[in-house]
């Protein structure tokens, strides 16, 4: 009785299955061109995603250029030790949390002020020079923007100027020749040139928000202050959960142009982030391993935290990003 | 709808641009091998061969050499040229992407990443094509060819400047202690000699001139940025009477080499700055400014003093002789910390055997041939009086004994900028096969040290304080060069992912960190920071560099003594 029950409820299995198969190739065969057209994307992030996974066998070895694979001096995890042990690895970590830190919060609250204050605006051709305005420092290299920060707030520079002027300080300060003041100078020279571009997204949320809530909120008497509360805000709720668990993801990636370009003796203990540190011990000194180890480190520090962060947001009843 | 199809119009123009750049560039280099290869067979008949020259020494405008008069005249006789590529950006960025790729020009100077290329194997071997196709770089190179061998006996790269004989220069070209003749003409053209007086006028001439221009006067600046801290680093050395070794002093006698970040001398220097700093003349931005902004505060005029090497200030020492007023130029001075020291700034008769031009693997066996007569061709002395000198009748003349002049017309030709690079002194003048000193009729090799050119190069300001003075050249205050065979140290290939290279790394970061602090502490925590810094610096493998140098010098002097 058993065994009969059993088998025939394979069989049912059976057919269940086959006929998902069915279901599913003719599914394939319906949706044909759509298949093919991700071809060339699924290709393109096997070759560009996956097959450069197979470098991080150089965290592992003494990588020599320019033998083969086969020569090459396998080493363990010396590198990974050297890392870790470097009694300043830990203040690098430190730096380049901070940093991306101050970045990730000061990023999102001033692009999301910026949005909803733009979106208030009633008047177009201000709306727009605004926003023109706001969005054009991200087009600046860092270069350019670097050398613009560092002749602001030079010893003769506009910052020290107003600052005389206004009688707050009595002597000028050299901003970039103080490390505790890195942090901040480097979260605001972020914050003027990406402020602008990254209001964007959050403009095109709002936009999607119904204008009759509105309308609706405005014939019940809330104020602009609350409508902003209670109908815009909410409703770019979705768009910031994604974000911030895309940037969680980006946590150790803090940036590494400005950090380089304004770091300097002075504020270095302040400015090395993880970056700088591979730039400086693996590929100026060729040692293409330890900048393995590194960005190796970085990958699994990363995928840590987007889970992290993706349950986190499940929890709290967001949905996530998978 | 118009609008955006007009945008995706545009986008899918700007598209096609980058598709187009890109498979032109790559069509360009694809039928340039191939043009190289399948000529390989071929008579060398009137055919003319192009192969890529990396330049790493400097940045320059990339151009072909048959473009210029004498690279015209190498390719009529050699039937090669070379499309010469400087660097942009980081040297060892750059060289280290080639040798991650394995992909080299045929000709490549890889300046300070010569031994990572050494060590990627992307050079050959030189010797056999030196000794069967290249007589002349034999013959110049003589002596110093045994100098050239790596440890395993190959030589992999030719340097430029192989001394035959010394000549003092008559202008500066090394290090100096640079005052602005401004202040040495109000202060009634006083002498330092030593550390206390050079700073004791820098003092005196900013007491009395707070302000120049209607800026504040900075006393003494210093260029710290990226790779150039040595500029602040190497004082201690100088100032103890020893020439550009770099990192290290070598003991005459012993030929012991001793790193000296942590030697008195280092604390006296730092001392020194600590006290001027105390006194607000030392430049607060000094190690916040990048390269740029040190040279644009210097031809600014506001800077009463600095330190630094001749060849790096001279873009901003230059733009400052070439415009009218002849006070706001700078004078170098030869600064020792006592008045016993022998000051040694003045490059002795030396030879670097790194960096200079190497073949990489790139180069199929007849393009290495090809390339190494057109060196060869180079090393004639014809060729190097080309170079050095130019034309006869042109830009020299040689007078009734032989010895070669330029007219006050011909000083003016070859110093203009545009001229140097239309006939090619820019491109040639240094970085190829070249000998140092003098030629063996007596004629100096390069122009500037011939007496009867240097005499005619000095305008009237110039003249006003060498009176003053009563010399007759700017270098006639700096000491004769001792022998050092050694010289210079810092040539010695130090080997990739060795506990000498982390040394270098891990030093410039610590006196990066902490000579900010010890010179801009108060003067009573002098004490503690610089315990702090010595007490650091022992943690460094510094004894692995010291031999890895020792090992080097010594070596040298051995070749030194054999080819006597």
């Amino acid at each position: 009785m058993a065994s009969e029950s059993n088998s025939v409820s394979s069989t049912l299995n059976k057919e269940k299955q086959e006929k998902a198969m069915k279901v599913f190739f003719r599914k394939c065969k319906e949706q044909q061109a759509l298949l093919w057209m991700t071809v060339p994307f699924v290709i393109w992030v096997f070759v560009f995603k996956y097959l450069p996974v197979w470098g991080w066998t150089m965290a592992f070895q003494d990588y020599k250029p320019a033998i083969s694979f086969s020569e090459q001096e396998w080493v363990g995890f010396k590198h990974f030790l050297f890392l870790f042990t470097d009694e300043r690895f830990l203040g690098v970590l430190r730096n380049t949390l901070a940093q991306s830190l101050i970045n990730l919060v000061l990023g999102f609250i001033t692009a999301i002020t910026l949005a909803v204050l733009i979106n208030e605006l009633s008047n177009m051709k201000f709306k727009r020079t605004v926003q023109t305005i706001s969005y054009l420092p991200h087009f600046l290299s860092w270069v350019v923007a670097a050398a613009l920060v560092s002749s602001v707030l030079s010893i003769d520079g506009i910052v020290n100027d107003i600052l005389m002027g206004l009688g707050l300080i009595d002597k000028e300060i050299l901003w970039l020749g103080v490390g505790e003041y890195f942090w901040g100078i480097l979260g605001a020279s972020e914050v003027w040139k990406n402020v602008g571009w990254n209001a964007i997204i959050y403009l095109a949320a709002i936009s999607m928000i119904d204008q009759e809530q509105y309308e609706a909120a405005k014939i019940d008497g809330a104020s602009r202050i609350q409508r902003i509360i209670h109908i815009t805000i909410p409703g770019m709720k979705s768009v910031i959960v994604v974000l911030l668990i895309m940037n969680i993801g980006y946590i150790l990636e803090a940036g590494f142009e400005p950090q380089y370009l304004l770091g300097n003796g002075q504020n270095v203990e302040y400015s090395e982030n993880i970056d700088v540190f591979v730039i400086k011990y693996g590929i100026s000194m060729f040692n293409f391993s330890l900048a393995t180890a590194a960005g190796m480190f970085k990958t699994v520090i990363s995928i840590v935290f987007l889970f992290a962060a993706n349950s986190l947001s499940k929890k709290l009843g967001q949905g996530g990003l998978y | 709808m118009r609008k955006q199809f007009i945008w995706l119009l545009s986008l899918f123009v700007a598209l096609l641009f980058v598709v187009t750049a890109c498979s032109d560039d790559s069509e360009d280099t694809l039928s340039n091998e191939e043009g190289s290869d399948s000529d390989d067979g071929e008579e060398e008949s009137g055919e003319v061969f192009t192969y890529n020259f990396f330049d790493a020494s400097g940045p320059g405008e990339d151009i072909n050499t048959s473009e210029t008069t004498i690279g015209k005249m190498f390719e009529e006789e050699t039937g090669v040229n070379f499309d010469i590529e400087h660097i942009v950006g980081d040297v060892n960025q750059k060289i280290g992407t080639m040798i991650a790729s394995g992909e080299y020009p045929e000709l490549l100077n890889a300046e300070q990443s010569t031994d990572a290329v050494i060590d990627a194997g992307g050079f050959v071997a030189l010797n056999d094509l030196i000794e069967e196709h290249a007589p002349n770089i034999k013959k110049m190179y003589g002596p110093y060819l045994e100098y050239m061998k790596r440890d395993d006996g190959n030589i992999y790269i030719i340097p430029s400047g192989a001394s035959h004989g010394y000549v003092k220069p008559a202008n500066l070209e090394q290090g100096a202690w640079w005052i602005k003749r401004d202040v040495l003409k109000e202060l009634g053209y006083p002498q330092p000699k030593t550390l206390d007086e050079y700073f004791g006028i820098i003092e005196e001439y900013v007491a009395e001139n707070p302000q120049i221009d209607g800026a504040n006067t900075i006393g003494f600046t210093a260029l710290t940025h990226d790779w150039r801290f040595f500029a602040l680093s190497n004082q201690p050395n100088h100032l103890a009477g020893f020439p550009n070794d770099g990192g290290i002093m070598i003991d005459m006698e012993t030929l012991e080499a001793d790193a000296y970040p942590d030697n008195p001398e280092t604390e006296r220097w730092l001392k020194k700055l600590n006290d001027i700093n105390d006194k607000g003349l030392f430049d607060q931005e000094s190690f916040t400014q990048n390269f740029d902004e040190y040279l644009a505060k210097i031809t600014s005029g506001r800077v009463v003093g600095f330190f630094d090497y001749r060849w790096q200030v001279g873009q901003a020492l230059d733009t400052l002789s070439e415009d009218e007023d002849p006070y706001n130029d700078y004078m170098g001075f030869p600064i020792v910390f006592d008045e016993e020291i022998t000051d040694q700034y003045l490059d002795p008769v030396g030879f670097a055997a790194s960096p200079g031009l190497g073949i990489t693997t790139a180069a199929s066996e007849e393009d290495q041939i090809r390339i190494i007569k057109f060196l060869d061709h180079i090393a004639k002395e014809e060729s190097q009086k080309l170079i050095t000198w130019g034309k006869e009748g042109e830009t020299y003349e040689i007078d009734d004994d032989g010895r070669y002049y330029r007219t006050e017309e011909q000083i003016d030709t070859t110093s203009n900028t545009e001229f140097r690079d239309s006939f090619g002194f820019s491109y040639f003048e240094w970085g190829w096969p070249r000998m140092n000193g003098l030629y063996e009729d007596g004629n100096a090799v390069e122009p500037p040290k011939q007496p009867e050119v240097a005499s005619l190069m000095y305008d009237d300001g110039d003249k006003e304080f060498l009176e003053a003075y009563e010399i007759e050249t700017f270098t006639e205050l700096f000491a004769e060069p001792e022998e050092r065979p050694w010289y210079p140290a810092w040539d010695t290939p130090i080997e990739t992912g060795s506990p000498a290279q982390l040394y270098e790394q891990q030093l410039d970061d610590l006196m990066k960190r902490k000579f900010p602090e010890i010179i801009f502490a108060s003067p009573s925590e002098f004490e503690s920071q610089w315990n702090d810094f010595k007490s650091s610096f022992e943690t460094l493998p510094y004894e692995e560099y010291e031999n890895v140098i020792t090992e080097s010098v010594k070596r040298k002097v051995e070749i030194h003594e054999q080819a006597q």
